[in-house]
């Protein structure tokens, strides 16, 4: 199968558009991760009444 | 005549076709332009002085090789002309073998450049120095301007076929609007290898170019939205731990993606994710002598490549005239980019950001503070600008990734 290269360039800027926000969604899981992970550290260290 | 034949770098003038003669003349002069303008450090001078140094020596010293001599550049009736640098049209193993004791750059040729050795070791330097802080704080900002700033390296590809380019020549010059060195040495040695010279040279020496070009098409942005105050101090801290993390999650997405380009990704967060571990021995040695001594080769073997049978090829004006298109509409799609965001933002945002976004690292992000500092002396957007400028290297790998898979969609 052969596509427009107008066609093409298209898909190609949305295949790099997707998977931009995939790397986005990365992120935005390692920082819940690593803030609950520092929360969970903090509650932890917290003095006991 | 007879006398001439002791300097045969004159006496070869006089052997071949004008043409070929008033080439070898234009490129010894191209070379001392670079060398002169990497001296004044208008364009790069890692790059464009050995390149230079490379071009006159290579076009200055040819010669008549013996007859039992393989592969000589040039025929002529006094028998084949060659160099003692480099012959890339090394075809068959005898041929090969001949030159690799031969031609002293020929190892450098053919164990580091033919396998893109050269672009993933540049990589893993350009990853131990880059900064991913502002990308994890920002991701979204970041990814958003840099898929704008993709612009000329998507348009320029069916803009190219229509010209007359092949599919996988358009491809490798699209990728100069990426505006990153070793990603357009590396996609146009997968796609386009009897090309990949003249792109590769067109590329470095227009990213030179783009620190001057730059601060004038940016000027489309009204000067109010330019003056605009960011204030790097709300930028929340990343922890080291989620930056290591994202490196690797990113490199085994992206390799599961497009193993094409892996060599490509694994270097680049190779030393990103050295970096982020703290491992300094590594990174003073990958952001020193590799780095250096990478690039150093690099433009040195460029220039020892740029013999006047380039310059022959009818496609290289193309080639020049396409790279200015590229990186043209790749400016204008992340200035697009930015006025966008600074639309849909709540925090007060400026637009120049959107030329950082345009990967070439780092000098589109100082480009970006050169302007905003030229209109407000407090705008202070250089920290901001390193998010767009390294999610711009991610989403340049990302389309070459598309494009060396994809060719075969396009009829290459």
């Amino acid at each position: 199968m052969e596509f427009h290269p107008w066609i093409f360039a298209l898909i190609t800027y949305g295949v790099a558009a997707i998977i931009a926000v995939c790397v986005a969604f990365i992120v935005k899981i390692i920082a819940r991760i690593v803030h609950r992970k520092n929360s969970t550290a903090e509650e932890g260290a917290k003095p006991e009444s | 005549m007879f006398f001439l034949e002791f300097f045969q770098g004159i006496y070869t003038f006089f052997i071949m076709e004008p043409s070929i003669a008033l080439g070898r003349l234009l490129l010894v002069a191209l070379g001392l332009v670079f060398i002169y303008l990497a001296y004044k450090k208008v364009l790069e001078a890692l790059i464009m002085l050995p390149l230079g140094i490379g071009m006159i020596a290579v076009n200055g010293g040819l010669m008549v090789l013996e007859a039992s001599q393989v592969g000589g550049l040039i025929m002529t009736e006094a028998g084949p002309v060659g160099t003692l640098f480099v012959n890339p049209l090394a075809g068959n193993l005898q041929e090969l073998m001949y030159f690799l004791q031969v031609d002293f750059l020929q190892p450098v040729y053919t164990f580091m450049f033919s396998n893109g050795l050269i672009a993933c070791l540049v990589f893993m330097g350009i990853g131990a120095i880059t900064d991913i802080d502002i990308l994890l704080a920002r991701p979204g900002m970041s990814l958003f301007l840099a898929i704008f700033a993709e612009l000329g390296t998507i348009a320029t590809l069916p803009i190219a076929m229509s010209m007359g380019l092949l599919p996988n020549e358009a491809a490798s010059i699209a990728l100069v609007g990426g505006a990153d060195g070793p990603m357009v040495l590396y996609g146009s040695l997968m796609m386009a290898k009897d090309l990949f010279v003249p792109i590769t040279v067109v590329a470095y020496v227009y990213l030179g170019v783009i620190y001057a070009g730059y601060p004038f098409l940016v000027r489309i942005i009204p000067r109010r939205m330019r003056e605009t105050e960011m204030d790097w101090r709300t930028i929340p801290k990343v922890p080291a731990g989620a930056k290591f993390a994202f490196c690797i999650a990113t490199l085994t997405l992206l390799c599961f993606l497009f193993p094409v380009a892996a060599p490509l990704f694994a270097s680049f967060f190779l030393g990103l994710s050295i970096k982020e571990a703290g491992i300094t021995r590594f990174v003073e040695f990958l952001s020193g002598p590799l780095l250096y001594g990478s690039t150093l080769f690099l433009g040195f073997t460029l220039g020892a490549l740029l013999g006047v049978d380039i310059i022959l090829n009818s496609k290289v004006l193309l080639l020049l005239a396409l790279g200015v298109i590229a990186l043209l509409l790749s400016g204008l799609g992340g200035i697009a980019g930015g006025l966008i965001f600074r639309k849909i933002s709540k925090e007060p945002f400026n637009p120049l950001l959107g030329i950082a976004a345009v990967s070439c690292i780092p000098t589109t992000a100082k480009v970006a503070q050169k302007c905003a500092m030229a209109v407000n002396k407090k705008a202070m957007i250089l920290p901001f600008a390193m998010g767009p400028c390294v999610a711009g290297v991610i989403t340049t790998a990302i389309i070459t990734g598309v494009y060396i898979s994809g060719l075969k969609f396009l009829g290459g």
